[in-house]
């Protein structure tokens, strides 16, 4: 359903039209809401009030962005404002130097790369990057989900999160590196 | 940032998703650097995996998201 259609359904509160919005984006939303270190209570509480919000100011709502952005935006900064307050050390391990290390002086690897390439993403592995992503900071994890997960552009990305391109770029490099750096300590322990 | 591009600027490319952004000549370079070398190879593997693993992970309904949805009807809709 295009979004026009769908805002002139839930503004004329037609039958099925609030049934839709859940049925179509509480599971990426509540997926987004995890994945930001919320709790699930909390997830499902900034969850419902962002969906709330959105059909509380629907009339304001002028489609200047998607409804999907509109909506991540939303639980964007209410998972900020829940996090602020259940604030927790973030971990400080520089994700540049580590990747520095990784290569000679003229840029060539050291070592060979090593990890999961083409193998099932099974139960094992999926434990693995659950364990890996605690390591990431709240501003990584959030352009990792929206960019990968969620297949946004970087356009609509960095106007959720509020960062510049260039700074999604070097977020998601270091969520990238860091997961892979990560899984390559658990592959090579296996 | 030199024109040949280095494994270090290869993967940095892959991970940053800058790929996507870099001139054609560019582009060109980093994929020719790419074809003759293995580790860089392996390396954007790697990362193709992560990305494909988060999907399998974070992308799929949860278990109770079916009786989240009715309940933030219910809650909607009063």
């Amino acid at each position: 359903m295009s979004d026009q259609n769908r805002l002139r359904d839930l503004k004329a509160r037609l039958p099925g039209s609030v049934e839709s919005l859940v049925e179509e984006f509480t599971s990426p939303l509540m997926a987004a809401a995890r994945s930001w270190g919320l709790s699930e209570r909390d997830a499902e509480e900034a969850v419902q009030d962002s969906l709330t919000d959105f059909l509380t100011a629907i009339e304001r709502f002028e489609g200047r962005s998607t409804l999907k952005t509109f909506l991540f935006g939303v639980l964007y900064h209410k998972c900020s404002e829940r996090r602020r307050k259940n604030k927790r050390e973030q971990a400080t391990e520089d994700m540049e130097a580590a990747f520095a290390g990784r290569f000679g002086s003229l840029g060539v690897w050291n070592s060979l790369p090593r990890g999961p390439e083409e193998e099932a993403v099974n139960g094992e592995l999926k434990a693995w990057l659950e364990e890996c992503a605690k390591s990431l900071s709240d501003e990584q994890r959030s352009a990792f989900q929206l960019k990968t997960v969620e297949s946004m552009s970087t356009e609509e990305a960095c106007k959720i999160i509020g960062v510049s391109a260039t700074n999604l770029g070097v977020l998601m490099f270091r969520a990238r590196n860091k997961l892979r750096e990560c899984l390559e300590r658990k592959w090579t322990k296996r | 940032m030199s024109w040949i591009p280095s494994c270090s600027d290869v993967a940095r490319a892959v991970s940053d998703d800058s790929y996507n952004e870099s001139s054609q000549s560019r582009r060109v370079m980093l994929r020719l650097h790419m074809a003759v070398c293995w580790f860089c190879r392996r390396y954007a593997a790697q990362i193709r995996w992560i990305d494909r693993a988060a999907r399998e992970t974070w992308g799929v309904p949860a278990p109770g998201d079916a009786d989240l949805k009715l309940r933030l009807i219910a809650r909607l809709r009063s």
